[in-house]
């Protein structure tokens, strides 16, 4: 068990010597950021607006650097702390770690993170999937340290050796470990998963009504904490035949992305995802096809993000119920 | 963990013009354990860049028996092209791969394989052809049909000769000079009534719009969908199945193909 006070001399003893994000209400938005105040953390049931993502996926990476025709590693990241993810963001987490198991960009990061969860369950009216807490989710979970909201104090679990230090340095001796036995249930793909991806390619009438409303502004992958799809690009230094090669976030929405050298048609470059349309079911596609297909795991916590800030009101929970009612009779 | 964006890095050895907008480039692993340890199958790709310039998806147009050095065949349409154009030899490149699926051999292991090509498609048929002459190729037998917009245009012009002593080679341009004896027109008019496609495995590369009538001839004179291969063309980035980019459906096109069999591909709206 840990009380209240506890936990802010947690907060503080963390903050003293790391790097610490954290949720914070900033301009009356709660959302990750750095903790310069430990007093200014809030830890509550409401999911922050920014996730994790930025910390953990940077929007921009050196991938090397280079200089004369040598390439060079890129620095490595700092370690940080990751505190108060609730366990829709412990979700996404755990998916990036599967998509990224080869990345040792994103391992690295995740390596020397420590993530701290909570049980608080986010109860906003855009989420889906998860209605409460409970303990058996944990062990398919990436985390350090998760605590369990009790009345009014935490039961503290460890995922790691790294969270064990971590509260052995503290001075907290009350955990419980639970060992991280990979991402999925033994039962596989979630079955409303499987309804899904069943039933995606039924109903082709629903991509051109979205495709009518969507402004392709792309804030719904910005804000996604399990949207991940990069470019690649080469930012030269301003000393001659030095730079970097990078990646950086982009948006399947965006219209270059499909994008291919060739002749232009019309003025316009020729492409695949050619309309709203398509590139609306395109990213519907990779969350719900193509992240079940290679991982059994669906693209979305169904945090409802996405919905959020959709400035045309497009409702992620609406559009998945309407592939499940399938084929239009 | 090894890192899947650090490059190998090549020197290019040797710049032929093949057109007057594509270059064929000789290139070879400046590291001596690179040249030992790189091979590929045919229709495979590799990321190949330039430092400043970024990358772009390459399919190797060499033998893959012989790979000390290898080929790349590179068209002037894009920022990175436009400079690669500009290189001289002892230039040097970086190189990652190579990636996906080719068309391996037991596809057509003791078969005939009818290489369609269209523009810049021919390319990639090259490695088949290098081969097929060297006798590495486990073909019964080569036949390449190849469309073009006009004489300057066709690639590999000089290996014609050699190529046509082992294998047919059927042209047809589509805005050739009054001078051109050949056939005319778009490249479904090699396919005739007199050719016989039984046992035959068929692969297609060329502008997106080509397929789908290709395909047609193709299903016409019986060859099935599992013997018919397009090699796809996508924006590509990462060449792992990471980025996104060149997503099809449930597929990659960097990492499942870029060689998909038509029955693989064919309900997959927006394939090609």
């Amino acid at each position: 068990m840990m009380t209240n006070k506890r936990l802010r001399q947690f907060i503080e003893y963390l903050s003293r010597q790391n790097i610490v994000w954290a949720p914070q209400r900033i301009g009356g938005e709660l959302v990750m950021e750095r903790v310069s105040d430990p007093k200014n953390v809030e830890l509550s049931s409401e999911l922050p607006l920014h996730s994790f993502k930025k910390i953990l996926v940077p929007p921009q990476e050196a991938l090397f650097n280079y200089e004369n025709n040598k390439i060079f590693p890129a620095v490595n990241p700092p370690g940080q702390v990751i505190f108060g993810l609730t366990v829709v963001d412990l979700k996404a987490v755990t998916f990036l770690n599967q998509i990224f198991a080869k990345d040792p960009h994103f391992q690295n990061r995740l390596k020397k993170a420590l993530i701290i969860g909570q049980s608080l369950m986010p109860k906003g009216k855009h989420q889906f999937f998860l209605e409460k807490f409970e303990e058996d989710v944990l062990e398919h979970l990436k985390f350090d340290v998760f605590l369990a909201a009790q009345k009014d104090k935490f039961l503290v679990y460890t995922g790691s050796e790294d969270g064990q230090r971590i509260l052995d340095d503290f001075g907290h001796k009350d955990y419980e470990h639970i060992e991280y036995v990979g991402p999925i249930r033994e039962a596989g793909l979630d079955s409303q998963m499987q309804k899904i991806r069943g039933k995606f390619y039924e109903d082709d009438k629903i991509w051109q009504d979205l495709g009518k409303i969507c402004i392709e502004c792309g804030k719904c992958t910005l804000i996604c904490p399990c949207c991940f799809c990069f470019d690649i690009f080469d930012q030269p230094d301003l000393k001659a035949g030095a730079g970097k090669r990078c990646r950086a976030w982009t948006a399947c929405f965006y219209t270059d992305f499909s994008e291919v050298a060739g002749r232009e048609i019309e003025k316009k470059k020729p492409k695949f995802l050619r309309s709203t349309p398509e590139r609306i079911r395109f990213w519907y596609e990779h969350k719900f096809v193509r992240c079940p297909d290679e991982i059994s795991l669906p693209g979305c916590v169904g945090c409802g993000r996405c919905t959020k800030v959709c400035p045309v009101g497009i409702d992620i929970k609406e559009n998945l119920q309407r592939i499940l009612k399938g084929k239009l009779k | 963990m090894l890192n899947p964006y650090i490059p190998k890095l090549a020197r290019i050895i040797k710049i032929a013009d093949q057109t007057p907008d594509v270059k064929l480039f000789t290139l070879e692993f400046a590291d001596r354990k690179d040249r030992a340890e790189f091979s590929f199958t045919h229709g495979q790709f590799v990321m190949a860049g330039l430092l400043n310039f970024g990358e772009a998806a390459f399919e190797i147009c060499s033998s893959a028996i012989k790979t000390k050095t290898f080929d790349l065949a590179v068209g002037r349409i894009g920022d990175l092209t436009e400079k690669l154009h500009q290189l001289k030899t002892k230039a040097v490149m970086t190189i990652r791969g190579p990636f996906g699926n080719g068309l391996a051999e037991k596809f057509y292991q003791n078969k005939e394989l009818l290489l369609v090509g269209g523009g810049r498609g021919l390319i990639v048929m090259r490695s088949f052809i290098l081969d097929y002459l060297a006798g590495a190729l486990p073909a019964k037998k080569v036949n390449v049909f190849y469309g073009c917009l006009d004489e300057k245009n066709l690639l590999f012009k000089n290996e014609y000769k050699i190529w046509r002593k082992k294998f047919g080679l059927d042209i047809c341009l589509n805005k050739p000079e009054k001078s051109w004896l050949g056939q005319r027109g778009v490249i479904t008019v090699l396919f005739n009534d007199k050719q016989d496609f039984t046992d035959t495995v068929a692969l297609i590369v060329g502008p997106p719009v080509m397929y789908k009538f290709v395909i047609e001839e193709l299903q016409k004179r019986g060859l099935k969908d599992e013997d018919i291969f397009v090699s796809l063309e996508r924006r590509m980035y990462c060449g792992i199945g990471v980025c996104q980019h060149c997503a099809i459906g449930p597929y990659y096109v960097c990492k499942d193909g870029p060689v998909f069999s038509w029955a693989q591909i064919k309900g997959i709206p927006g394939a090609i």
